[in-house]
């Protein structure tokens, strides 16, 4: 069997056993993904992979403890957010003035292949303005959401929030949104054709 | 059920299972409840198409990333981390290829404290107090008090990771030819290459050299010996007085130890006298054979021990004259370089012995 091909799920319980190949598997896999997650939480790009390799030996040290998980990414996620804080929660700084006290650095685009009309372009450009105007924790959840796939249950752990703040945080952002998507509309009836086309 | 009829824009966006058929990645059941749904109320399309543009349209610009290089470098550290607490033979995926792509020589070295403890007045002042207070040049301290690893830089950019109850001193901006770091306890090292400014860890009474590498050293005050044991590249390990003796010559001939990988050299405090050996469980070195499984057919026994000596960077000394006739059938692949040549002495009716290092067999002939 090839182990590069293994889906998450089996490479974590192979990785639970002990499997070594399994957790350099798992490390390969994520590395990139947590760095980029990571460095848009803080800004010293050393620390941030230090903060990650601090995260891949201890899962390794609690090979034997951790749990059955489907969400390797997410379970990923969150151990990292916690560590990049924890680690400047030492450095002075309380952990209650770190979690309101953060960056994070992202700018959004919305991919409108389908769309070829100026006016709407025009319109997807206003939104992505919008979008990059949000607050820090918006988009974070944003990024969080709609980028990594998670649901609000998750990103409610990973952000240390409950699931409540959550999903105030997104309807306050995705209500300023939706003010700017009034007035023509009719080009939505020509994509909305062809998604039900092809659906 | 949900009046899905009074849904806005924003209410699409956060509801959890309009996201998932936004994305095709709904159930079936799932997928024909919103298609169904759609169909009754062609006024919500206008909408819901909006909400899907969004959902499957938004882009995150790529911000920063690490190189591929760089990626094999931290995930090859990962390795040398965790590594010690593996008790398995490791093999390593082919597709990997770290050693391949690691430009920079990957050598552990570590100098674990033995069982024994030496009793010490408290009065005493340990051998690193002593070395900072004697060093040239001012130095700056780093202590972990906390019960996890602590990562730091030293001013050449090179890494620390700093295990608990260990500090580590170094100057603010090792100027001069070499680049000096004092430490008591345990921490792993990732050595910014330099040749022209050689790295030296001063750790009890051994100094460990090197040009630039990854290694750990563990060398607390109260334990008898001290290890140092290298997985591959090249260190020097001496004596601290052998060492200050040979500052003050140029091209001197100083007694020392040079490992090479799988080997380690163990210090006896007390007595001053070094024991080279190899590490418990060798691991290969020689990326060529990383994710081989060794199959053997007949194989003469003699290229099995020379093609193990290739791959582990090992010396095994054997009869070739008395062996000429064995011969070996088998299949490895995990099993621990000295379980191998266990294995094959048992077949072959040998022995081995471990004599400074090297691995000298002793056999009667097949």
């Amino acid at each position: 069997m090839k182990a590069d091909l293994l889906d998450d799920t089996s490479l974590w319980q192979r990785f639970r056993t002990g499997d070594a190949v399994a957790f350099d598997q798992l490390v390969h896999r994520y590395f990139q993904q947590l760095y980029r997650y990571g460095v848009r939480l803080d800004t010293d790009d050393e620390y941030v992979k230090d903060c990650i390799q601090d995260v891949f030996v201890e899962l390794w040290q609690r090979r034997n403890t951790v749990n059955e998980t489907e969400f390797v990414k997410f379970y990923l996620l969150k151990s990292l957010r916690r560590r990049i804080f924890r680690g400047r929660a030492k450095w002075g700084s309380g952990w209650e003035s770190i979690q309101e006290d953060y960056r994070f650095e992202v700018e959004f685009s919305i991919e409108s292949q389908l769309i070829n009309q100026q006016s709407t372009h025009d319109q997807i450009r206003q939104l992505e303005a919008l979008l990059n105007q949000l607050s820090k924790r918006q988009k974070e959840v944003i990024f969080l959401k709609f980028y990594q796939n998670l649901t609000h249950e998750q990103i409610a752990e990973v952000m240390s929030l409950n699931r409540q703040s959550v999903y105030n945080i997104l309807h306050e952002a995705l209500l300023r949104l939706r003010n700017t998507w009034q007035g023509d509309m009719a080009f939505f009836m020509v994509i909305l054709d062809l998604f039900v086309d092809c659906a | 059920m949900k009046n899905y009829q009074d849904y806005q824009l924003t209410d699409f966006l956060l509801d959890e299972s309009f996201n998932r058929w936004a994305r095709r990645e709904s159930s079936p059941e799932e997928g024909a409840f919103w298609q169904n749904w759609l169909s009754q109320y062609p006024d919500k399309r206008e909408v819901v198409e909006q909400a899907r543009l969004l959902i499957t349209g938004l882009r995150v610009k790529p911000y920063r990333e690490i190189t591929e290089q760089e990626l094999f470098n931290q995930v090859d550290q990962i390795r040398l981390h965790t590594n010690q607490r593996r008790s398995i033979g490791v093999s390593i995926p082919k597709q990997f290829g770290w050693w391949a792509r690691t430009a920079a020589i990957v050598l552990l070295v570590s100098v674990i404290g033995m069982s024994i403890w030496v009793n010490r007045n408290a009065s005493n002042e340990s051998v690193y107090v002593q070395l900072i207070q004697n060093a040239p040049v001012a130095l700056i301290e780093k202590a972990n008090t906390t019960r996890v690893p602590l990562s730091l830089h030293l001013p050449d950019g090179s890494q620390v990771t700093l295990q608990p109850n260990s500090r580590i001193s170094f100057s603010k901006q090792f100027k001069g030819d070499k680049r000096e770091v004092y430490l008591m306890g345990e921490a792993f090292f990732n050595v910014r290459k330099n040749p022209r400014k050689p790295f030296y860890v001063h750790a009890n009474e051994v100094v460990t050299k090197v040009l630039g590498t990854s290694f750990t050293v563990e060398a607390y005050d109260n334990q008898a010996n001290v290890q140092v044991a290298v997985r591959t590249g090249q260190v020097s390990v001496f004596a601290r007085n052998d060492w200050q003796r040979a500052q003050k010559e140029v091209n001197s001939d100083v007694p020392g130890v040079v490992l090479t990988p799988n080997q380690k050299v163990v210090f006896n405090r007390q007595e001053g006298h070094f024991h080279r050996t190899i590490i418990p469980n060798p691991v290969i070195i020689n990326h060529r054979f990383a994710n081989d499984v060794f199959v053997y057919d007949e194989t003469p026994v003699t290229k099995i021990f020379t093609q193990l000596e290739d791959a582990y960077g090992v010396d095994i000394v054997f009869d070739e004259q008395l062996l000429k006739h064995c011969t070996l059938t088998a299949r490895f692949h995990d099993e621990p370089l000295l379980e191998k040549l266990n294995l094959i002495c048992q077949i072959t009716n040998a022995s081995y012995q471990i004599v400074d290092a090297q691995i000298v067999i002793s056999a009667q002939g097949c």
